[in-house]
Formats: C-alpha cells, sequence, structure tokens
C-alpha cells in the first residue's frame, strides 16, 4: 500500500530583516546602512549573490516522513522547532523553499476554529461560511446541519447573529463545524479541545471517534496527555529537523527527557 | 461537456496534491476553482448580509446612492458648471455613467485591499485565492445590476411621459450586442487591476495610500460628469489609455443615442481588459506562493 503522505526533504527558508519592507524609506535605510557598512562595491557584490546567511532562518531542513492510511500522527517538539511551519507546508497555506510532498487524498486543515466566522452573520450562516472554508461543499453541509448544530448546544441561537454569543457558544459552534469535515486527511492544530470542562471531554471524545473512523491524521499539539490517547506514532522535530519518529511512548520519553537539556543551554 | 465535467470532477476527489516549490509562472487550477464555486457564493453572500444587517434601508442604499449622487452632479456641473450632457435629461446622462463607474471603482478599490484586508482568513486555511477577488467582482456586479434597473426604470419613465423622449433613442441592437461588452471590459478591469494592485500591495503599502486619490482622478478621466464629444480632437489617445471611456461611451450611446466614438476604441478597450486581467492573475499567483510570510 502506498502512503498516503509523502512528505520527500522539505525545507522551509525564512529571511530575516528583509521580511519587513514595507516602505521606501525601509528600503533605503536597510540599502544605506549596508553601504555604510560595507562601501559601495560590497554592497553591489552582495546583491547579486545569496544573503548574508545571518539573516536567513531554516525553520525546516530537509524533513521526510511518511504517514500510511488511517495513521494518526503526532508532530512535538519545542516552540519554534517548526511542526506549525510543517502543518502550514502540508495544507497549502504557505510553500516550501525546497522538496516536496504528496497527499494522496482531499485534506483539510484545522489550524485554529471558526475561521472566517463573521460577527454580523447568524450561527446557520456562519456554519456554511466556515464549512466551505474548510472546503466542504453546500450540500455537504446541508447534510451535516443538524449534526453540527446538536453538538454544538446553541440550537436555539442558532439565527441569531455570533455576535450576540457567549465566548463559550462562540468555540462549540467553530469546533462542531471542524469536528464534522469529512476529508479523509486532516492537519489538525492545537485545536482539540475548547469550551468548558464538559464541552472539553465531548471533544475530546469526538476527535477519537473521527481518529477511529479510518481518516489519517497529522496533529500538532503541545498536550501530552492528547497526544498519547490519539497519537499511534511520533515525529519529533528539533531546529526544523527530524531527530527521530517512531512509537508515541518512546518518542515522548526522549522528548522530555532532552527538555532539561536544552532550557540550560 | 457534463460528462467530461463530471469526470474530472470524480477523480479530483480523490486527487493527489503535490506540494513543491512552485516556481510556475502562471498557474491556475481552474478545476478547484471551480470547485469551490460554493465557497464564492457564500462569500458573496456574506457580503450583502454583512452590509446590510441592522441598516433601516438595507440594500436600498444601492439605490439611493447613485440617485442622490446624479442630483449633487446636476447642481454642480450642469446648473452651475454649464456642462452639456449632450441633450439629455441629466439625472439619465450621470446615472448611465455612475453605475458603470461605481460597478468599476469599488470592486477595484476593495480587490486591491483583498490579501491584506482578509490576511487573517488566509494566514489560517487553504482555498484558491482567487475565490476572494472573484467573490467581490460577482457582488459588485449584483449591486450594478440593481442600479441599472433603476436606470431603465428612469429611463422608461423619461422616453415615454415627458417631453423628453423625443431626444432619446435607444438603439436595440446595441443594447443587445455591446452592453455585454461594456460590463465585460469594466468587470475584466477592475479584476485585472485589483489583481496587480493586491499583489503589489502585500509587498509595498504605500499603493494602499495612493489609492484615494487614483481613484478620484479615475473619475474625472472618464466621463461622467461630461460627454466623450468634449474631449478634444487632439487629446482622443487618451481614450485608448482608459478603457472605461469607450464602456460608458458605448453604454450611454445604446440607451440613450448619444454620440458615441469610433469603434476602434471600444475594440482596443476590449483587448486592454483583457490583457490587464492576464497581467493582473499573473502577479496575483506569482505572490500568492509567498504572500504568508510577507504579511
Amino acid at each position: 500500500m502506498k502512503p498516503i503522505i509523502e512528505i520527500q526533504n522539505i525545507s522551509k527558508k525564512y529571511r530575516l530583516g528583509m521580511i519587513g519592507n514595507n516602505s521606501l524609506r525601509e528600503l533605503l535605510n536597510t540599502c544605506s546602512k549596508n553601504v555604510r557598512e560595507k562601501g559601495v562595491l560590497e554592497f553591489l557584490k552582495s546583491l547579486g549573490t545569496d544573503e548574508d546567511p545571518k539573516k536567513v532562518l531554516w525553520a525546516l531542513k530537509d524533513v521526510s516522513f511518511t504517514v500510511d492510511p488511517g495513521e494518526i500522527v503526532g508532530l512535538i517538539g519545542r516552540n519554534g522547532c517548526g511542526k506549525s511551519t510543517l502543518l502550514k507546508i502540508l495544507s497549502r497555506i504557505t510553500f516550501p523553499t525546497e522538496g516536496r510532498a504528496v497527499i494522496r487524498g482531499r485534506s483539510s486543515a484545522l489550524l485554529e476554529v471558526g475561521t472566517g466566522f463573521h460577527a454580523e452573520l447568524s450561527g446557520r450562516e456562519n456554519i456554511f461560511l466556515n464549512g466551505a472554508i474548510l472546503g466542504m461543499r453546500r450540500r455537504e453541509i446541508e447534510k451535516k446541519l443538524d449534526a453540527i448544530v446538536h453538538f454544538s448546544e446553541v440550537e436555539k441561537f442558532i439565527d441569531t447573529p455570533i455576535k450576540h454569543y457567549s465566548s463559550g457558544m462562540y468555540v462549540r459552534l467553530a469546533f462542531s463545524v471542524a469536528a464534522h469535515l469529512d476529508q479523509p486527511v486532516l492537519f489538525v492544530d492545537e485545536v482539540l479541545a475548547v469550551g468548558d470542562a464538559k464541552f472539553q471531554a465531548k471533544c475530546i471524545e469526538k476527535m477519537r471517534s473521527v481518529a477511529d473512523s479510518g481518516r489519517t491524521i497529522i496533529f500538532v499539539s503541545h498536550d501530552e496527555k492528547a497526544i498519547r490517547t490519539l497519537c499511534g506514532r511520533c515525529v519529533y522535530l528539533r531546529n526544523g529537523k527530524v531527530v527521530a519518529s517512531g512509537a508515541t511512548p518512546e518518542m515522548l520519553s526522549l522528548y522530555n527527557a532532552e527538555k532539561p537539556l536544552e532550557s540550560a543551554a | 461537456m457534463r460528462a467530461y465535467l463530471k469526470k474530472v470532477y470524480a477523480s479530483r476527489l480523490n486527487s493527489t496534491t503535490v506540494i513543491d516549490a512552485n516556481r510556475k509562472w502562471f498557474k491556475v487550477d481552474w478545476v478547484e476553482l471551480w470547485q469551490f464555486r460554493d465557497l464564492i457564493y457564500l462569500f458573496v453572500q456574506k457580503e450583502f448580509i454583512a452590509r446590510y444587517r441592522q441598516t433601516l434601508l438595507g440594500p436600498l442604499w444601492n439605490v439611493l446612492q447613485p440617485l442622490i449622487m446624479s442630483g449633487v452632479l446636476t447642481v454642480i456641473f450642469a446648473r452651475l458648471g454649464g456642462l452639456s450632457t449632450d441633450g439629455v435629461p441629466h439625472v439619465l446622462f450621470y446615472l448611465s455613467g455612475l453605475a458603470t463607474w461605481g460597478y468599476f471603482s469599488t470592486a477595484f478599490v476593495q480587490t486591491s485591499d483583498i490579501l491584506v484586508s482578509s490576511a487573517y482568513i488566509l494566514r489560517k486555511v487553504y482555498f484558491p485565492r482567487l475565490v476572494m477577488p472573484l467573490s467581490v467582482v460577482f457582488s459588485k456586479a449584483i449591486i450594478f445590476f440593481i442600479q441599472f434597473s433603476v436606470f431603465l426604470a428612469l429611463l422608461a419613465y423619461y422616453k415615454f411621459f415627458t417631453g423628453a423622449g423625443e431626444v432619446i433613442h435607444p438603439n436595440f441592437l446595441k443594447i443587445i450586442f455591446l452592453t455585454p461588452v461594456c460590463l465585460g471590459i469594466t468587470a475584466l478591469l477592475s479584476l485585472g487591476m485589483g489583481l496587480g494592485f493586491a499583489a503589489i500591495t502585500v509587498k509595498y503599502r504605500d499603493l494602499h495610500h495612493v489609492m484615494n486619490f487614483f481613484i478620484q482622478l479615475w473619475f474625472y478621466g472618464t466621463p461622467i460628469v461630461y460627454p466623450v464629444t468634449k474631449i478634444p480632437e487632439k487629446y482622443r489617445w487618451v481614450v485608448f489609455l482608459n478603457p472605461l471611456i469607450p464602456a460608458i461611451d458605448q453604454f450611454r450611446s445604446a440607451f440613450l443615442g448619444t454620440p458615441s466614438l469610433d469603434p476602434i476604441y471600444f475594440l482596443s478597450a476590449f483587448a486592454i481588459a483583457v490583457g490587464t486581467v492576464l497581467v493582473g492573475v499573473l502577479l496575483f499567483t506569482r505572490i500568492e506562493r509567498e504572500f504568508v510570510d510577507v504579511i
């Protein structure tokens, strides 16, 4: 069987300092600073060549792994290790600088819940808008509307503009739409449990049933308990590189063992 | 055709997505865009609901606004300024220009800012980015048709119930064959310009500041408050630079029977509009690749 997700040598480069060139003045400032520091000749030479290595950040470097259909894979690692960047590349929000990934099937990304919710629209209207943004067709959403509304527990207010919702109602509705996506491949970032304790338990329960339905999920979280219960396998990233990949308990103990070392350094 | 589309669609449902550095120059996935047509519809719907909820008059504003504007223009340019309207009732003359102009300017301004103003969505989820500008152009087209119906109603009134009926000569052949092209030029031009400006605004916000005054200059450079015949022969080449001139000119001459420019201008306007869209899409798809990292 072919792996459903193949990640081959993906690298992502960010250019520090060059990003903020929003105005001509800043651009001129950067140039004149460079000229003063290096001299005109050196500066002109540096324009044609590669950037200053100090100003380049490789958020990901040569990341490769594969995921088989039906696997739930956790990405673990400290803040800034590249987990979210990788998820953004897989969900096509940003592009890799090098390498490629192949995804065999429809996919959707949940990097936050309620993306595109509009305050003036009613709960029902927002379900359609948000669902469509996440890649569902209107017909599909119609079929699932009752289930979504029921799960969110906001039936009474479903035709009220969501600006009148409490924050709890808002996240419940947002999570419900996300939880009813039916793409076979999902990329999930930290949006596992929202709302009060009771609803959070319901969210975890829902995610487990989504996981059991044979879908393939790549999951990023700092919540070890969630990783342990959901993911069969983990990929451990550090400084944009894959350190190790394997069964969840081993990876978590590896990760935990290295944590104090890193914070000391 | 339908069967073919169905087949393509079915194969795409379980399709393979390849993600790579994507350095191609012109890459638009039309099939994918078609799959997201529901999203375009829902964005248009959102635009309307969000704009008119909690307003007393709702979409009626789209009718009132050009009418009030025409009134103001009548007082300032026709009465005080003494600018000719080719003998046509002032309100009809101004409305015919304002409807097209309003469509162009609102769609252009909103599209040009679309990547920055919806960055919060684009940073979190993927869908074909062209969905957003297209939904702007469609929702503004609906507003155009509302204003257009008002224009038609007023036209009928003036033609059949007032003495001015004698000077208004609608040309039905032109209405059927030329006005859709006028609308097409306007839509394509606003889309193309909007896409191009959107792409550049991502990197250089300067354009955002230029917009206001740019639009105002363009307004006076377009025959809305004056007839095309007022452009001196010496400066006729200007018409080649501004495709809106022939678009408004032909629109007017179709419905009101005012004298129109040589058809060559109209053809060139259409060509420029198509070219603008191509360039706009090109710039837009280029910036698509990196804008999330820049914004």
